[in-house]
């Protein structure tokens, strides 16, 4: 047996059933358009959040009493800990500049001394943004020594954290259960499909043919299919956010879209696996009978 | 080439058949005859393996039924041509790849398709049906075509199960003619039928069912058959089992 055999059996068995081969592939588009707007919408949820996490930092302000060459040791110091991303530190001249741009008043005019304390700019690796890592963080931070004064915004992490932890568990529930209905509702599809030809898997099993040369042009008939409902599905998300999306709501736009760029071809390899397994478990199922 | 030694046949764990012992040689028209539901069906379905012997051995063509592997029933199948009552042509293509089908599944070659097929359906005499689709044809043409469906895999043996019984009597005597057409070249086959008449008509060696087991018959044109003794198991040849699954 060809594998061109296959292949062009593949394609001749789509036409000699046209009807449920399109109600395979609309069935396919549907469920997986649905799972492409979901799976968009939580992936760009994901890395919003993600983004929001990667902008946490500690603040080390150092004491007074410290000299430079201690500062400088103590920031080197910081920079080697685990989960710490970088360092900078901040001068105390640095310091008042910024106090000129953020409120507009010259410190050192006003007060006729900078009062500022030198501090040291503390940023986190990806994966030690949660408020435990950054305790974490803080505690080794603390007991370099010196006086130390380390702050960073523990309310606003605990909420991004609470809020994460919330919508992983509603994307992975209803994730979760359109993915179920896809996987269903398509393997459902392909088997309805392939009772009709029940009798025709039968009389080719009586002429003498293998379970192989049988099974191979279904399968690549399910992997067209799979490939027609994907893509379909792909170019029917390309329309929502290319087309509707960026005409009429930008703004959304500009935050969904770079998730699409894995969900294109997500959705069309996805179509592709339905169509596939779909079919060998139907056709396996029949020729077990037959 | 084909026996039944010690056979027991059972459907879901009914007893059909006890103690079976016959075999068939190859060039032979066998005849089984009895009423519906006597196991005609599933006398002829043991042959081609659908349905295995819960006890004793079928072999056919050299392959056990006790060692045939799943794998090698595909095998044993290309080597016997199957006739239904109710055709089973493969509806969505037409003719002439409903023959081809079987020699593709036999790996023949692209160029002796076309001459291997066109041979066959000059056989049963519908040379000029190769385009046709089977549902347009009427049922004498349909079971022609599985005849030569049958033929196309140059078979040992044809197994025909009730091949007239979809048909007129006229056309039933014609589909019998094509049967011992081919088997007068040599092939061995097998009708199970209820068609007396039919029988009579082409008398042949004919073994009827009669509770559970085979007998050898003699239809005689008078209103009692005449069945004159069982089958009796020395007469069973048990043949070289060739194949080792």
């Amino acid at each position: 047996m060809s594998l061109l055999y296959s292949i062009k059996e593949g394609f001749a068995g789509i036409g000699r059933a046209k009807l449920p081969a399109s109600v395979t592939i609309a069935t396919g588009f549907f469920s997986l358009l649905l799972l492409g707007l979901f799976g968009t919408v939580s992936f760009s949820f994901y890395q919003l959040i993600h983004e929001v996490r990667s902008r946490v930092e500690l603040e080390v302000f150092l004491d007074d009493r410290i000299s430079d060459l201690q500062a400088d040791s103590l920031n080197a110091r910081m920079q080697s800990i685990a989960g710490v991303a970088g360092t900078r530190f901040i001068s105390r001249t640095e310091a008042a500049s910024r106090f000129a741009s953020d409120f507009g008043a010259d410190v050192v005019g006003i007060l006729g001394t900078n009062p500022l304390p030198r501090s040291v700019e503390v940023s986190v690796q990806q994966g030690y943004t949660a408020p435990d890592s950054i305790a974490h963080i803080e505690k080794q931070i603390a007991a370099l020594g010196g006086g130390l004064d380390i702050r960073y915004n523990k309310e606003y992490l605990r909420g991004v954290e609470r809020n994460a932890r919330l919508f992983t568990l509603i994307t992975a529930g209803v994730g979760g259960v359109i993915a179920l209905a896809t996987i269903i509702l398509n393997a459902f599809t392909v088997r309805l499909a392939m009772y009709a030809r029940r009798d025709k898997i039968k009389t080719m099993r009586l002429v003498g043919a293998t379970r192989r040369f049988i099974s191979a042009p279904f399968l690549f008939e399910g992997i067209i299919q799979g490939l027609v409902s994907g893509g379909l599905a792909a170019l029917g998300l390309w329309l929502v956010f290319e087309q509707a999306l960026l005409r009429y709501e930008p703004a959304i736009y500009q935050i969904l879209h770079p998730s699409t760029t894995v969900i294109y071809p997500a959705l069309v390899a996805l179509g592709i696996a339905l169509g596939f397994f779909g079919s060998a478990w139907s056709v396996a199922r029949f020729l077990r009978k037959a | 080439m084909i026996a039944f030694v010690n056979a027991d046949i059972d459907i879901r764990k009914k007893p059909i058949f006890r103690n079976l012992n016959f075999s068939i040689q190859p060039g032979e028209l066998v005849y089984i005859v009895g009423r519906s539901g006597s196991g005609k069906t599933t006398l002829l379905k043991s042959l081609y393996m659908e349905i295995k012997p819960v006890k004793g051995e079928i072999v056919v063509n050299g392959y056990s039924s006790r060692k045939i592997r799943k794998g090698k029933i595909a095998m044993l199948r290309r080597k016997l041509g199957i006739v239904f009552q109710d055709f089973r042509l493969l509806e969505d293509r037409n003719v002439y790849d409903n023959l081809a089908f079987v020699l593709k599944v036999t790996g023949t070659k692209h160029s002796l398709i076309n001459e291997k097929v066109m041979t066959a359906l000059k056989e049963v005499g519908l040379e000029n049906t190769a385009k046709e689709m089977p549902q347009n044809l009427s049922g004498g043409e349909q079971q022609r075509v599985v005849i030569a469906r049958a033929l196309v895999g140059e078979p040992l043996a044809i197994i025909a199960d009730e091949p007239t019984g979809n048909l007129d009597p006229e056309t039933s005597l014609e589909i019998l003619e094509y049967l011992k057409k081919i088997n007068a070249k040599g092939i061995s086959v097998i009708v199970g039928t209820h068609d007396y008449e039919l029988v009579r008509h082409h008398p042949s060696r004919t073994l009827m069912i009669k509770e559970m087991n085979l007998v050898e018959c003699t239809l005689e044109p008078a209103p009692a058959d005449t069945c004159w003794r069982p089958v009796p198991k020395e007469t069973a040849q048990r043949p070289t089992v060739a194949e080792v699954s």
